[in-house]
């Protein structure tokens, strides 16, 4: 009796530890990491989930470009030299998760955090009061307003879809019919907006609408309903259920076009079926990144393959990009740990990252505060070459006017 | 504009749902029949099967119905381990069965993630090709078919396992009465871990043939169980024939409420018919009150 006691006793304390919630073991009291000549950069990543087939990617060249930074000795900060280490957590593309992971960084006493998927706006909540900077890699703009520690350097979905869309205007037939079928997450809801506000004033028809949960079980009963509006084009998410929806609506016979908001991996083309897409059924704002991007990223695409034997897109480079921001940022306000005047340094000056020249503008010059305009891509997915052809490129500059402009139509 | 093809489409999506929610509903509610217990774990097992055919047909150029079948017994001894060493020992407790299978869930988890890696794997499909036809305007992949008929001829073998067989029979009495099924002679451990076996090897068997469609990613489980949980508390727990009545129940549902009304719409009528449910009749369609 007293051994099967002691043996229910163990396995119940068993039970409890694995089954006590991230919350109770990251409630900030975690004692802070000790303060070296390092300067950590945090992420809150959903390496796990449905965006993880991107966010993976994104924590491989965050890890090249920390890397890179260390291989060259580090970086100078005042009379020292600093040395980069990244601490990335995993959300699973769940707010909660996200929460906890940036309330973990933040309690440890990372000043700097990255958050890769539409989490971006729970780990703010942890960021802003512990004025860390935050850098997301999210297209809504909520994720800027009235958060004057979060600066985004971002290809945005508003943005992209907007050239997209002028380019659609020009190149294709007008009256095109549009229906929007994304997750029921927030960049869906904004990628739905985004397509419901500027659609008229390019030609285009909206003829539908669908959120669906982003852990549906079968694609089918929604995609008849999509067939039913028999659409010209599927505004689909470059994610793993993007890809089912678009499989199975391929499956039931879709003769039309797909577009995508982002950049997609080549593991989103192999879900679908690269014979299936065909040449330029698929457009998107991807690259070529092995020719129509600054050198860096063509440079870093080449050891991304080398490394991980896997093609790299647009979104993994994102989190490089960042890495190269904060560390320049750094050098430039002098300090390692007063984010208030780095802060101030993003606000005001200009850094040269891999991805090109960028200034974080503000409300007058960008239309919101914290955002530093990208390049944008327009191209379609070739299956004959197994590759992106380029259809309109445009400078960040010009990505900024265009958006500008079209934002004033009424 | 709904006409006889889309009907058509929309009745032959809302049957390839059900025949899969049966799958994984029809072992959670024996499970509960014999062992009075609610196996949280079993999306897991569900998952643990579709990543069983994503290494042998991926990694090990296996045919995929052997991989299937390697797979669901690969997972039934797991629930047998299970049934032995963690469920015995809470049998008809509800509350601590819940926390043990609940700690289950992360210790799969992990185990799946440590050893298979974060990212998700993409399995390929079963067969190409499409039946097409024409007059209806209507496109069916195959694979779908054969899913179905897999999924259709599983049910209907373990409808007559449990009607024709004395160990099905045997199975039976214990779910409708235990001490009477004891007092003829029935041993419980046998028809658990037997329970157990049948449970756990038709989820593997769902998430197998769900792996070409869903891919496998390591936390697939939950939202699957999600969905037999419901089909179980409508169609009562413990009750086969309450399962399968309310599998096509919610698979029609969800194909013609989504089709026709969008998928939001879809789920909170779901979610609103349980609840109705549970308040009006909480012992479901077919189900006994247990006490």
């Amino acid at each position: 009796m007293l051994t099967k006691n002691v043996l229910k006793s163990l396995l119940a304390a068993v039970v409890l530890l694995l089954f006590t919630p991230p919350l109770l073991l990251n409630n900030g009291h975690s004692a802070p990491l000790s303060p070296t000549e390092e300067i950590i950069i945090g992420g809150v990543i959903d390496l796990s989930g449905p965006g993880s087939n991107l966010a993976i990617g994104s924590k491989r060249c965050m890890d090249l470009a920390i890397a890179e930074i260390n291989a060259q000795g580090g970086i100078q900060v005042g009379n020292n030299v600093c040395k980069i280490r990244g601490v990335v957590e995993d959300d699973g593309y769940i707010a909660d998760k996200a929460l906890a992971a940036s309330h973990k960084l933040v309690g440890q006493g990372i000043k700097f955090i990255i958050n890769f998927g539409s989490t971006g706006p729970a780990v703010q909540t942890a960021t802003e009061p512990a004025k860390a900077l935050f850098f997301p890699i999210i297209s809504i703009d909520k994720i800027l307003i009235n958060k004057p520690y979060t600066f985004r350097c971002y290809p945005t979905a508003s943005v992209n879809l907007v050239l997209i869309m002028d380019y659609l205007k020009t190149s294709l037939p007008a009256g095109l019919k549009i229906y929007v079928v994304q997750p029921d997450d927030v960049t869906g809801r904004e990628v739905r907006e985004v397509w419901n506000r500027f659609a008229p004033a390019y030609g285009l028809k909206i003829v539908g609408g669908d959120l669906y949960p982003p852990n549906s079980l079968d694609f089918a009963p929604l995609v008849t309903r999509v067939l039913t509006y028999n659409p010209d084009i599927l505004a689909v998410r470059s994610i793993k259920t993007g890809a089912s929806v678009a499989k199975e609506v391929l499956d039931q016979g879709y003769k039309g076009k797909f577009i995508v908001h982002t950049d997609y991996p080549s593991t989103w083309i192999e879900d679908v079926g690269s014979d299936k897409l065909g040449n330029g059924r698929l457009i998107g704002p991807s690259p070529n990144l092995m020719k129509d991007v600054p050198e860096k990223i063509r440079s870093l695409s080449v050891r991304y393959y080398d490394t991980h034997k896997e093609q790299a897109n647009v979104i993994y480079t994102l989190t490089y990009n960042y890495v190269y921001l904060i560390t320049q940022a750094i050098v430039k306000a002098g300090t390692t740990t007063d984010t208030g005047k780095i802060k101030n340094i993003l606000e005001t000056q200009t850094f040269d990252l891999p991805w090109g020249k960028v200034k974080f503008g503000g409300e007058e010059i960008y239309g919101r505060p914290g955002d530093g305009f990208f390049p944008v891509f327009v191209s379609e997915y070739r299956h004959s070459e197994k590759a992106t052809r380029l259809l309109a490129s445009f400078t960040a500059i010009e990505a900024k006017d265009k958006y500008l402009r079209a934002r004033e139509i009424k | 504009m709904i006409g006889l093809s889309e009907i058509t489409i929309m009745s032959i999506n809302g049957v390839n749902y059900a025949l899969m929610l049966m799958l994984m509903a029809l072992g959670l509610t024996l499970i509960f029949g014999v062992m009075h217990i609610v196996n949280m774990a079993h999306g897991e097992f569900m998952m643990l099967g579709a990543y069983g055919v994503w290494a042998m047909v991926v990694r090990l150029n296996l045919d995929l119905g052997l991989s299937l079948l390697v797979s669901m017994l690969g997972v039934a001894c797991l629930g047998v381990i299970v049934e032995k060493y963690l469920f015995r020992r809470f049998r008809a407790n509800l509350l601590p069965s819940l926390v043990v299978s609940i700690g289950l869930i992360l210790l799969i988890q992990t185990f799946v993630y440590l050893f298979f890696g974060l990212e998700y794997k993409t399995v390929p499909r079963i067969i190409s090709g499409f039946l097409r036809i024409e007059r209806l305007g209507i496109n069916i992949p195959l694979d779908r078919i054969v899913i179905g008929v897999i999924s259709l001829s599983s049910v209907l073998g373990l409808i007559l396992f449990l009607r024709n067989t004395s160990l099905g029979r045997a199975i039976r009495a214990v779910s409708e009465d235990v001490e009477g099924a004891v007092l003829q002679g029935i041993n419980l451990n046998t028809m658990a871990m037997l329970t157990m076996i049948i449970g756990s090897a038709l989820a593997a068997l769902g998430g197998g043939l769900l792996a070409p469609t869903l891919g496998c990613d390591y936390k697939m489980g939950f939202p699957i169980l999600l969905q037999a949980l419901m089909v179980v508390v409508l169609g009562g727990m413990g009750s086969v024939p309450g399962a399968l009545v309310a599998s096509l129940g919610v698979g029609f549902l969800i194909s013609f409420g989504t089709t026709l009304l969008g998928s939001t719409i879809a789920d909170t009528i779901l979610f609103i018919s349980v609840i109705l449910m549970l308040l009006f009749r909480p012992r479901g369609l077919w189900g006994r009150m247990f006490h």
